[in-house]
This record gives structure tokens, sequence and C-alpha cells, in this order.
């Protein structure tokens, strides 16, 4: 966001006339969600591996107890299971990642 | 004589850096009255650039701070103005046209919508999408209802400047601030561009603060020509005078070094030695270590910027030998 706010086109924008809080919240947020939306896509990734943790740790039900539980019954179709559905899901994270990369920075588009 | 559209007096303003402050701007006076173009010439880092963006106050504080001096815009004081006061300034009496356009420009929205948003903080009545196809015509700008829809990146470097141009003119300023609108394209399109300009104060009567390092754009443009060197105005005459009767030893370097065409030099003359950085200007004479003609005493006694006509300033006490 720093950075964003240093960029010519913020001068542009102040140089309108804009208040400041729509030059920051209109032409710096967008420019500067594009790293933040990458981490995000990445975080699904981790979110899944803690899940296999805290749900044991607190028996909380849902699909890191499940795995845990199922590779302590040795339940193989259960495991594959699992494995398919979280690798489905940080697929389908980071598509969305990528289906917002176009719609936050035009630029992106033309580069495919 | 009416009320100057802009007045800078005796501007100063400093710069933070590792060592403290260094001044970058030391007292620079300039006027441009309602309609005029003022041409404002210098090598990089003598302070041009920093000068127009104070006009508006686009300069973020710290690292930048006013050490002295006021600039008035239609009578009201820049400098100690509230910032919705400057809103009003910025755009609706004063707009910029920036080089480097594709860095001007906001990549993530279309450059209709980036029109729009400026016609909708000064001219609200005529803030529609036909009144932004009619600046983009007005720019020169071929197909301009789907030019609209384009993103900054779809467009060349001149169609971006065009693209600039039409968002500083939808707010109908008196004064467009122009600063090296063409340093960063072709020369063909440089010269478009300058046209362009040229042909839209004459039909709009805006003043114009044309900022650029290249002599041999102004003379063409502006109806005054100010030369900055280190910080400071050096010689400020009516274009022609300047032009033709440079009285300033750093004018005169600048003009030799403009290139001629068709006039094959061995070599391209340039002016020896670099410019001094902010903060470690000369005592006397700023200019007087690259000066061809300096005398002992140059580099001692700072000159004072004199008076040599009703219109001409010259800052070197020795202009008429």
């Amino acid at each position: 966001m720093v950075e964003v706010l240093d960029s010519p086109y913020i001068r542009t924008a102040r140089a309108k006339g804009l208040s400041e809080g729509a030059v920051l919240f209109k032409h710096g947020l967008r420019n500067a969600l594009i790293p933040v939306v990458t981490i995000l896509g990445m975080d699904v990734a981790f979110l899944l591996g803690g899940v296999l943790f805290v749900e044991s740790a607190f028996a909380l039900l849902g699909i890191g107890l499940l795995a845990v539980q199922s590779v302590f019954n040795l339940d193989v179709p259960m495991i594959m299971g699992t494995v398919l559905f979280s690798a489905v899901i940080v697929v389908g994270a980071n598509l969305i990642v990528d289906l917002m990369y176009r719609w936050i920075d035009p630029r992106i588009k033309s580069a495919h | 004589m009416s009320e100057p559209l802009l007045a800078i007096r005796d501007l100063q303003l400093d710069f933070r850096t590792g060592e403290g402050w260094a001044r970058v701007v030391d007292g620079v006076s300039l006027t441009i009255q309602v309609g005029e173009t003022l041409g404002l010439v210098g090598e990089s880092g003598c302070g041009k650039s920093v000068t127009a963006l104070s006009i508006s106050r686009l300069l973020p504080t710290p690292p930048a701070r006013y050490a002295g001096g006021s600039i008035q815009v239609q009578g009201r004081d820049i400098l100690t103005a509230s910032s919705k006061e400057l809103r009003t300034v910025r755009g609706g009496v004063v707009s910029y046209v920036f080089q480097e356009p594709g860095a001007s420009l906001n990549p993530v929205f279309r450059v209709g919508n980036q029109i729009l948003e400026a016609l909708q903080l000064h001219q609200p009545t005529r803030a529609h999408d036909d009144e932004v196809v009619r600046l983009l015509k007005l720019v020169g700008i071929p197909a301009p209802e789907s030019r609209a829809r384009d993103y900054p990146h779809q467009l060349s470097g001149g169609m971006q400047q065009r693209v600039m141009i039409a968002m500083a003119l939808a707010s109908e300023p008196k004064l467009l601030v122009a600063d090296e609108p063409t340093t960063a394209l072709d020369v063909t399109i440089q010269a478009q561009i300058l046209e362009l300009l040229l042909d839209l104060k004459r039909r709009m009567g805006m003043a114009v603060l044309l900022i650029t390092h290249n002599l041999g754009i102004v003379g063409d443009l502006a109806d005054r020509i100010a030369v900055m060197y280190a910080g400071q105005v050096v010689e400020e005459a009516p274009a022609r005078e300047l032009l033709q009767n440079p009285r300033h030893p750093y004018t005169q370097a600048l003009m030799n070094s403009v290139p001629e065409l068709g006039h094959p030099a061995d070599r391209l003359r340039t002016i020896p030695g670099t410019v001094p950085a902010p903060g470690q200007w000369p005592t006397g004479c700023r200019f007087a270590p690259r000066c061809p003609v300096a005398r002992p005493d140059c580099a001692t006694h700072p000159p004072a910027l004199l008076a040599i006509q009703s219109n001409h300033q010259v800052r070197c006490p020795y202009w008429n030998s």
C-alpha cells in the first residue's frame, strides 16, 4: 500500500481535486490488492494443514479430525477422500484468486 | 494590471535528507497572467518540477517543507489553504499534465471513467458519457466512443498523453501545468502533443506553465521564458527576447548545447561539469564553477536578480560583457 501511494497515478488523483479518502480507497486500495489476494489464496492451503491439528486438539468435528481418525484407523478410502477433497478446495481457491486478479487488474487479462 | 492568475513570491522549499534539510528551491518568484504561457526551463534537478507541484501543494510534507515565501492562485494563498480549499483549486483552477502518461493514469480504471471522475468533481452538470466522448474527440483520439472503454495499457504513449490532457481539460482549468509532457514520447508524437496543447490553449484561453529541459520547444509555445539553475531563476524574459539575446552565461550555454539539424558537428556541445546537488551549492554564483566567463569574485559574491530591461531579468552582474 505504501508503495502504491507513492506512484504517479496517486499524484494524478490528488491533482484532480479528489478527497484524501477517495484517493486512498478508490485509487490506492485496488492497486494494493494483488499481493493481498495472492497471500489469501496461499493461506487456504495452510488453513487446511492447520485444521488437522486444531480439530484433533479441541475435538471439533470436521474434515481435519476425520482425516486424522481415518489415518489412525487405516481407513484407506477415507484417507483418499479427505486428501482429494482438500486438494479440490486448494485448487478451487487458487482458481478464485486467479479470476480475482483479472477483476482487480485488467492488465493481467491481456497477458494471456 | 489586473491580479495575476498565479503569483509565486520568494518560494523556499526544503527536502529532508539523511543529514537534515536540503534546500531545493531558493527564492523563486514567478507570475503568470490570465491566458499567458510561461516556459520554465532548466536541467534535471534544478527545482522546476517541485516548483510546479507546489502550485497546488502536491508535494507530500514531509519529506518536503515550505520554509518561506508565498504562492497565490487567483489571490488565494495556497500554502495556508485548508484541504477543502485546496481541492477546489486542484483541477478546478490548476490542472496538471505529467510526464510518463503510462504511469500517471490509474491502470485499473477505464480511461473514460478517469475523465468522468474529473467532470464529477468540478463540472457535475456535464458529467456524462457524451461529454467524455467530446473531450476525447477534442484531443484528437480516433473512435472516442470505444477508446473511452479502454484501459490505459491498451493505448499507445501518445494516446495516453492525450487522455491525460483530456482529463486535465475536463474541469476547464484556468492554468494548465504541463510538466515535461513530451519527455516520454518519441519525436513525431512530441510535435503532435505540443501542437495540440498550443491549439487548445488558444481555443480555451487557458494559461499554461510549460516545464521542459528542451529550449527548442518552448520558443514556439511560450510568451515568456524563465530559466532555472540550482533552485533559482537565473534569467527571465519574453520568449523572443530571451532566445535572441540570452544574457546569462547559463542560458547561452543551454542554447549552444541544442544540436542543430543539418549542421553536423564533430562533437555535441555540452556544459562542462554537473549540476551541484541540493545543499551543496557554491557560496557565490551557483553557476560559477561551470561558467566559461567566470571571474574571481563570482565564487564569493552571490549575484542578485537584476532587471536589465523592464521585462528582462538576469542573475549575473557581468551580463553586459
